[in-house]
């Protein structure tokens, strides 16, 4: 959710830059000092702009450190890695570990996990969410508003471990609030963590719950800046609240919604990794309905200490991730050009 | 007519008021467990209203000074550094990046969009911050940090909204470019700064992951890290305090370290939530 946001202003972002620099090369007058050659040009901008440039450079020494530098670790995937030769020297073994992986069974497992746990949580967080901001929008008072959106939009505050803790409180077999509650009426309890058919589920209402506050906020936002005179004209016409929303908000929306799910989309081979590790964690019953590739990943560096077939894993993750973000985002453009950055 | 209104009204809140309630309930009921008496809940469970008020729990998680409140002290510097730093990196790099003067800002722009889509994964991170030297080391919780694309993007659109010419007059009348972004960006950016704090003083408060790829020496454990390490084992705070006398107050425990643990987060969350959402919409509202 949080990464289509991002794209989400990345791609405003980058049309606008476009926009500025046509404004920039038709209006712009040639300087007279710029000089023709390339390579002079560079020095000239350098010396003219260095404090800019200065101002820069913690960044992209960081970009280089934690993002560009852990790229070319790639290759541990292609190599077997070993501590002492680093992971420049380890002797290549070219793809042996991902034939590795897509030979076992956990190829299968948890490339399904993933795929299918990301489409429960998209198709959940799209209804409830479409549907609260529709609701919490027909509320008059705008204190009572206020009070809804507060409360709804806390959770998306606190950090994956919280969650997994309140989990805890309600689903534990022998303290847990579920229980408590069950056997106060007489009912049977159960012992919910090894129950492995009903946590995809459950993952799956913990995901809304935790964030779809704030996929209500940007919805509402969205239907708060449509214009108020189609709906005077409506309520002229004597249209009801329900007809209101079906025959004129919900149509003007359709367009977010379906950005919205494209990018949502994008983001389909990353598995919620605090999610699915704080509150499954090692839990072996239910991994075989739970088990996703980070989790998968994360496991193999650290239990097993297989640090090529992770990286393998994470590489194939990676590649498949960066394949859908960039057909999403082709199918975005073809529906609005003003969307997609490449 | 107005009857169907006032019905669809009434329904409208009546289903609000529960959705509401069911995001908040799970609070209340870690709230009311942490002040049960604990032989109450190994008797009946957790409920939102203790059975038998007790202060068991938060007097045995205080009385050992040395976890949470030491935690407290992780956490608090790590995100009090950590924010200061983050501000420090992202907004320099927003402001020059929004100065249209600056010819490689294209570059510069897909340079810093690129690991937002692309990444290296888990095991090479894994590597670059051991070799760093991170491990058992509290700039291990912070640097891997410091800086993200996203809040930078974020602030590069409130820079750019910035009038042109408060920079160019502040130029002749001499001024260099990190005082102007010093004394005069960030003054008027001021809602824009104070949203990506916000953004990045969260993220450092939230943080977990890099405590457990890197910290191993308890006396570095951050707060939602001890609470995990909690969670797992009560012992950690209620067994090792030997004057504890009577019942180990396990679960109630437990429960008041979440409590303490989302307290701070609690008491701002009222004050500082319109922030985030005007951060968070500032995207989507434009189109």
């Amino acid at each position: 959710m949080f990464l289509s946001l991002i794209k989400h202003i990345l791609f405003k972002g980058g049309v606008d830059l476009q926009v500025e620099e046509n404004i920039q090369t038709a209006t712009k007058k040639p300087l007279v000092c710029i000089p023709k050659k390339r390579k002079h040009f560079f020095l000239y901008e350098m010396k003219r702009n260095w404090e800019l440039y200065l101002m820069t450079i913690p960044a992209v020494v960081f970009l280089l450190v934690f993002s560009y530098y852990p790229m070319l670790g790639i290759q541990i995937a292609f190599k077997e890695y070993n501590i002492v030769d680093g992971m420049w020297k380890s002797p290549f073994v070219g793809l042996l570990y991902f034939k590795a992986f897509i030979k076992s069974r956990f190829f299968g497992q948890v490339t399904f996990n993933t795929l299918y746990l990301n489409f429960l949580f998209i198709v959940s967080m799209t209804v409830v969410s479409l549907t609260i901001a529709l609701l919490l929008n027909e509320i008059t008072s705008s204190k009572l508003k206020k009070i809804f959106q507060t409360a709804m939009f806390f959770p998306y505050f606190i950090s994956m471990i919280i969650v997994s803790a309140i989990v805890y409180s309600l689903l534990n077999d022998k303290y847990g609030a579920i229980n408590a509650l069950l056997r106060s009426m007489g009912l049977q309890t159960h012992v919910w963590y090894n129950m492995p058919e009903l946590w995809r589920g459950i993952l799956t209402f913990i995901n809304t719950w935790q964030g779809f506050g704030y996929t209500v906020i940007i919805y509402l936002a969205v239907i708060i800046s449509m214009n108020p005179e189609i709906y005077e004209a409506a309520r002229t016409e004597g249209a009801s609240k329900l007809q209101e929303i079906f025959m004129i908000t919900l149509p003007q929306l359709i367009p977010t919604i379906i950005i919205m799910t494209l990018l949502a989309l994008g983001g389909i081979f990353k598995g919620n990794f605090g999610l699915i590790y704080t509150i499954v964690g090692d839990n072996g019953m239910l991994l075989s309905k739970t088990d996703v590739i980070d989790t998968y990943v994360f496991r193999l560096m650290r239990v097993d200490g297989s640090f090529s077939l992770a990286t393998a894993i994470g590489f194939y993750q990676s590649i498949l991730g960066f394949v859908v973000v960039l057909t999403f985002n082709k199918l975005s453009k073809l529906y609005d050009d003003s969307m997609g950055l490449f | 007519m107005k009857k169907h209104f006032d019905l669809f009204n009434s329904l409208n809140v009546i289903f609000l008021s529960i959705v509401s309630m069911i995001t908040l309930l799970p609070f209340l009921l870690v709230l009311g467990s942490s002040f049960s008496d604990e032989n109450t809940i190994a008797k009946y469970g957790f409920s939102i209203i203790p059975r038998k008020f007790s202060l068991a729990a938060y007097k045995s998680i205080f009385s050992n000074v040395s976890t949470v409140i030491n935690a407290y002290k992780v956490t608090l510097t790590v995100t009090i550094v950590g924010t200061v730093l983050a501000i420090a990196i992202t907004s320099m790099v927003a402001y020059a990046l929004s100065r249209k003067q600056l010819r490689y800002r294209n570059v510069l722009n897909l340079f810093i969009y690129i690991p937002m889509v692309f990444s290296g994964g888990i095991v090479p991170f894994y590597i670059v911050i051991h070799k760093l030297g991170f491990v058992d080391n509290i700039w291990g919780l912070i640097i891997p940090m410091v800086f993200n694309p996203f809040n930078f993007f974020l602030l590069l659109n409130f820079f750019r909204g910035l009038p042109d010419e408060i920079v160019e007059s502040a130029k002749i009348d001499g001024a260099g470019e990190f005082r102007i972004l010093l004394s005069i960006v960030m003054k008027i950016a001021l809602p824009g700064i104070a949203t990506i704090s916000l953004f990045y003083s969260l993220a450092f408060w939230n943080e977990w992951t890099l405590a457990l790829y890197l910290i191993n020496k308890t006396e570095l454990y951050p707060l939602q890290f001890l609470l995990r390490a909690i969670m797992q084992r009560a012992t950690i705070i209620a067994g090792s305090n030997a004057h504890f006398t009577g019942v180990i107050p396990a679960e109630s425990v437990k429960m008041a370290t979440v409590i303490v643990t989302i307290g701070p987060i609690l008491l701002v969350y009222p004050f500082i939530q319109r922030y985030f959402i005007k951060g968070l919409t500032i995207g989507s509202v434009k189109g």
